[in-house]
This record gives structure tokens, C-alpha cells and sequence, in this order.
């Protein structure tokens, strides 16, 4: 999905309602201010038929009516035509002699007395200049409507700097959260800010993180403790075996016995050994790297394994190409080489033969074995044992993978001319 | 030779005990820091064993006050806690070794003997059984004036059969000693019996018959 800047979505929103309503604000505009334009002028002309002409018609008679026809121009009496009503206004038209053509007016019709005669006022004022007026008026609005338009579809800098400037709490808790590591357990401290939702945001954020943080802490507490905890009775239990072992009259069959508890003890030991070493990979444990020699590592491990090798007539072939110095821990490294070499012992068959190949980036181990090719998916998956013969913790291949995880190495598995291979590339 | 036991996990100091005890140790048990600190600043121990972890301190305080006192005994530190910092810090602060657990009591059993023979025995490198002479700084041994020809691995099974003489020791046991973490990586243990029968052969073509007796195939035993 494409992702869009926060500013252009907001602008695009804007152009859309905003233009909406400008636009619709042109019309209404227009009817608005006629209808208001209206009233106005009907207050003004009864103003002036009632103040003006009523006052200078008081003393006016009958027959002087076609003199004071002639010298008011905008106003005339007119003989009576049974209005029913006071006041009546309505928009006419009438000829104006200076702008030589029909011109819209608005009238009022008044009736009055003259003696004991009854008669209409009619008092008009011309609508042209406040049309010209309303029009002019409504074409600067509608350059204004497209003048946003404009503004919204290329916004000015002033326009992303204010932006920027609104947003800045938020962009800064954005990059807080972005630098926040858990395993450093370090909570970020974040700028005050005035605007109450990015407070708001930076609150619930901070919480939030401190939760993560604790549960973080618990749950490496709770593996490393379990761990822990599980040493004591296997203790006890090895201790007790080997005090039984001392008993007097022990027959063959109850040694046969101790000589089996004593074997799934050890495993019961190497397994939580095991899942102690995956917690502390997983909780960064091993901190301190150093520059490693993975031949010096190779072969030490293999001095441990020549006899384990040697017993079932297995044939150890080593082919140090290159010299290869990594940065790793000591303990993490060793773990590494150890799994995967006593896996390649341990998998054997008699007469088998091993080949491990180092180059300057890469270690690579092949054995033969009774089986065929794995499944590369399962095989580093915790306790998935692919072998039902050989006993083991389950977790030599995982461990394996975690650390080259850790460190960025490449672990990867093969099968080719009936032999397994495992290649490190580091 | 006098052992202070500090451990409060009951089961494990009584086994503790108990394998000591037979072994010409006499051995007495704190189960508590107080306890601990009293016992150290009244009596002179030969050897201490140490829990890292007690319910009322912590062990490493126990150290600093036995090293306060200028007492020379050996320490060693025996802890759930497998960590090298701790191993290093109890090393720097006086101990002597450091045995994680779960150990076997064979292994302590060795740890004490070497333990007590380097700080009781300094001048004294020459270990004697069964008229079996073992020089610990050459690494020769010698049986009437003659030398026996030992591989590295089979010196080590000889002074560990003798740390714990007249105990039985399982197959296992000898084979986490010989190939420390790798061992249980294994679950074959056949390289003990290769090793314990040559041992076996080259004492006996020397003249020393029966030291070493096989317990139904699966424990050996140094008898004295």
C-alpha cells in the first residue's frame, strides 16, 4: 500500500470540504445579500415617503398635484387605484432617460389624501448600481474560491512550515518510539508539549512501554529462575544416585538400574543447561565479543570427539583453507562448532566419514548418516527430533541457528551423494 | 581433616555429608549466613564448601568475612548460579574453585582431595597408595622405583579414583570428568571402559593387581 504524507492527506480532505463549501457559499452569497439588499431599501424609501413627501404634501392642493409631479423626479402622485392596503412595494421596471434604457426598481405605493381626495404615492429607487454591486461582489468571491483551490493543490512553504511546526510533538515522540530498544530497558523521555492529544499520546506511550518493559523483564527473570530453581533437586537427585551407588550387597540388576537413572539425569542436566543457554542467547547474555579463531575453536572441539569418533570407526577429515578470525563470544562460538560437530558424530554410521571444510567466511560440515535427506524447516525448530535412535536435548540445531541469529550468520542445511551438510557463513 | 558445609538445601548437604564423612572427613553444616560467620570465627576449617545462594545472605559475604579474618582455608564455591562473572568474582575474592551444580559427589570428592593436598601439602607433591607413587607436578608415576608410562587421560582417572577411594564411582560420573560439557552431549560412555581398562593393564603389568575393581560394568572403585 502506498503511503501518503500526512500533510498531503490533510490538504486533500481540505480541498474537498473547503472547496464544497465554497462553492456552495457563491449562490447563497448572491440570494443572501439580494433578499438583505431588499429589506434595506424598503426601510429607506418608507422612510422617505412618510418624513420627506408626507411633510411637503400637507399644505399641496388638488390642482397643484401636476407641479409637484414635475420637480420630484424619483416620486409622483398618481390617482387612486382601490390599493387595498397602506404600503405596497414592488420591483418594476421603469425607463431611465440617463442610462437610456429600461432599469429595475424597486417602488413604493403609498396611499395618501390630498384635500378630501384619495391618491397613491409612488416613491421608487433605482437597483442598478446595487446589482452591478452584488455582481462584483460575488465574482470576488469566486475568485477567492478558486484562489484556495489553488492554495490547497500547491501548498506554500508558510503552509508546510506551519505544519511542521504543529506536528513537531508529534514527529519527535514518532523518533522516540523508533529509538526505543527493550532490550536496553530504557524509557524514552519525551519533549513536553502543549497540545493536549500529543501529551495525551506521549502518556499512554510511555505507559505502555513501561508495561512491555516489566513484562520484558519478568518473563527473562521467569526463564532464567526457572532454570535455576530446576538445579537444586537435579543436585539433590545426583547426589542421592551416587550415594546408592555406594551401598553394600547392590545386585547387578539394581546397578543396571542406578546406571539408567544416572543416564536420564545427565539428560534431564544437559537439557536445562540447554534452556538456560537459549534464554541468556535470547535475553543478549553474552555481551562481551572477541576476535575468535574458528580453527583453534574447530579443533579443540575435535580433540573432545576423536574418541568418540574413533570408537564407532568414524573417519575425520579437516581441510582449514583459509584462515578465519570472527567476532563472537567464546562460550557462544564453542557451542556453536560443538553442536554441530557431535551432531555429525552422533548421526554417523560405523566406518562413517566427516569432512569439514573452513574457509575465511565459511565453515562447512558434511557426515554420512542412516537416514536421508531432513527436513531443512523442521530441523532447527526446538525439540523436533528427527532421529527417534539417537537420544539428544532437542535443542542442538536451535541453539545452533539463535546464535548465528545473534551474531548474523548464515546456518544452512543440505543433503548431496548421501552425505548431510551443514554450512556457516559468517 | 575438618570441612564446613554452608548449604541450605537439606537434602543435598545430608548427602554431602554422608559421602564426606566416610571418606575421613569430618564435616559440619551451616544452613544459614549467621550460622556460617559464627562456626568460621570460632573454628579452623581445612576446607570450606560453599553455597553462593543462602536464605539470610548472600554467600559471597561469607568469603569477604573468612578472608577479613585472615584465615587461610580453601574455599570452594558451589552454586546453581553458572555464570562466569560469578566464577570470576568468587575466584577474585579468595575462593579456591568453582563447582556448579548439579556436580557428582565424586567430583567434589576429587575437588576437596587436590584442594586440601595443595594448601595443606605444599612441600609435599608426592601422593602414596596401594605403594603407588604419584608426583602431582611431574605427573610421573612410580610403583616400586619404576615408572609407569600414563596417557593424560588415564593420570587423570588415577587421581580421581584415588581422591575417592573406596567409593564406587559411575561410568557417567568419569565420563563428564574426562570430557567436562561434552560428555552429555553423548550418550555412548564406552571410551571410560577403553580408558579404565588400559589404566587397568599398565598398574597391573607393574604389579599392582586389584587396586581398581569393576562394579557390574558400570562403576569402578579404588580400593586401599
Amino acid at each position: 500500500m502506498k503511503r501518503k504524507k500526512l500533510l498531503n492527506k490533510t490538504l486533500r480532505y481540505y480541498l474537498f470540504s473547503g472547496g464544497l463549501m465554497a462553492l456552495v457559499a457563491i449562490p447563497l452569497y448572491y440570494l443572501g445579500y439580494n433578499i438583505y439588499y431588499i429589506q434595506e431599501t424598503d426601510e429607506f424609501l418608507l422612510e422617505q415617503s412618510n418624513n420627506i413627501y408626507l411633510k411637503s404634501l400637507e399644505t399641496l392642493t388638488e390642482n397643484k398635484i401636476h407641479v409637484w409631479n414635475k420637480y420630484n423626479h424619483e416620486a409622483e402622485i398618481l390617482p387612486d387605484n382601490g390599493q387595498k392596503e397602506e404600503n405596497v412595494f414592488v420591483t418594476r421596471k421603469f425607463y431611465d432617460s440617463h442610462e437610456d434604457e429600461e432599469v429595475e426598481c424597486r417602488v413604493l405605493y403609498s396611499k395618501i389624501k390630498i384635500e378630501d381626495g384619495n391618491y397613491l404615492l409612488m416613491n421608487r429607487l433605482s437597483m442598478l448600481e446595487a446589482k452591478k454591486i452584488i455582481r462584483s461582489g460575488t465574482a470576488l468571491h469566486l475568485a477567492f474560491f478558486f484562489l484556495l483551490l489553488l492554495g490547497f493543490t500547491f501548498p506554500s512553504r508558510l503552509v508546510y512550515k506551519v505544519y511542521k511546526k504543529l506536528w513537531k510533538p508529534f514527529y519527535q515522540t514518532l523518533s522516540d518510539v523508533e529509538r526505543f530498544n527493550i532490550r536496553s530497558s530504557e524509557i524514552p523521555v519525551f519533549h513536553p508539549t502543549d497540545i493536549q492529544e500529543f501529551e495525551q499520546l506521549n502518556r499512554a506511550v510511555e505507559n505502555l512501554i513501561s508495561n512491555s518493559l516489566q513484562a520484558y523483564k519478568i518473563q527473562k527473570e521467569f526463564t532464567e529462575n526457572a532454570s535455576h530453581e530446576m538445579q537444586t533437586p537435579l543436585a539433590v537427585f545426583r547426589s542421592k544416585l551416587d550415594i546408592l551407588l555406594q551401598q553394600k550387597d547392590l545386585t547387578g540388576e539394581q546397578s543396571q538400574i542406578i546406571q539408567s537413572l544416572y543416564e536420564v539425569v545427565s539428560r534431564l542436566v544437559h537439557m536445562n543447561k540447554n534452556l538456560l543457554l537459549l534464554a541468556k542467547i535470547d535475553n543478549m547474555q553474552f555481551p562481551d565479543t572477541q576476535s575468535l579463531n574458528v580453527a583453534e575453536i574447530v579443533n579443540e572441539s575435535l580433540s573432545f570427539l576423536s574418541e568418540q569418533a574413533e570408537a564407532n570407526h568414524i573417519e575425520i577429515q579437516t581441510d582449514i583453507n583459509e584462515n578465519s578470525i570472527v567476532q563472537a563470544n567464546k562460550t557462544l562460538l564453542e557451542s556453536l562448532v560443538n553442536n554441530l560437530l557431535v551432531n555429525a558424530v552422533k548421526h554417523n554410521i560405523l566406518c562413517g566419514k566427516i569432512h569439514i571444510s573452513l574457509w575465511k567466511s565459511k565453515l562447512s560440515i558434511s557426515n554420512t548418516g542412516n537416514v536421508a535427506g531432513l527436513n531443512e524447516n523442521m530441523l532447527f525448530r526446538r525439540f523436533s527430533r528427527m532421529n527417534e535412535k539417537v537420544k539428544g536435548s532437542g535443542l542442538g540445531l536451535a541453539i545452533a541457528r539463535q546464535i548465528c541469529l545473534l551474531y548474523g550468520w548464515e546456518i544452512g542445511y543440505e543433503y548431496e551423494n548421501g552425505r548431510h551438510r551443514f554450512e556457516v557463513n559468517f | 581433616m575438618k570441612i564446613l558445609l554452608i548449604e541450605d538445601e537439606h537434602d543435598l548437604a545430608q548427602s554431602i555429608m554422608e559421602y564426606l564423612s566416610k571418606q575421613d572427613y569430618l564435616c559440619e553444616h551451616a544452613a544459614n549466613y549467621r550460622n556460617a560467620v559464627e562456626r568460621i570465627m570460632v573454628y579452623d576449617y581445612d576446607c570450606i564448601l560453599l553455597d553462593l545462594m543462602l536464605p539470610d545472605g548472600d554467600g559471597l559475604s561469607v568469603l569477604e568475612a573468612l578472608k577479613k579474618g585472615n584465615k587461610q582455608t580453601g574455599v570452594i564455591i558451589i552454586s546453581a548460579k553458572d555464570s562466569l562473572e560469578d566464577k570470576i568474582k568468587g575466584i577474585h575474592i579468595g575462593a579456591d574453585d568453582y563447582l556448579p551444580k548439579p556436580f557428582h559427589l565424586p567430583e567434589l570428592g576429587a575437588r576437596i582431595y587436590a584442594l586440601i593436598r595443595r594448601t595443606q601439602y605444599a612441600s609435599n607433591n608426592i601422593i602414596t597408595s596401594n605403594s603407588l607413587q604419584i608426583n602431582l607436578l611431574s605427573k610421573e608415576v612410580r610403583m616400586d622405583g619404576k615408572e609407569i608410562v600414563l596417557t593424560k587421560k588415564e593420570f587423570d582417572l588415577l587421581l580421581f579414583l584415588i581422591g575417592n577411594k573406596n567409593r564406587v564411582i559411575s561410568k557417567n560420573v568419569l565420563a563428564e570428568h574426562l570430557s567436562g560439557d561434552m560428555a552429555d552431549m553423548f550418550d555412548n560412555h564406552d571410551f571410560v571402559y577403553a580408558h579404565i581398562k588400559n589404566l587397568k593393564a599398565k598398574l597391573s603389568k607393574a604389579g599392582n593387581h586389584d587396586s581398581i575393581k569393576t562394579i557390574y560394568g558400570t562403576g569402578y572403585k579404588w580400593v586401599e
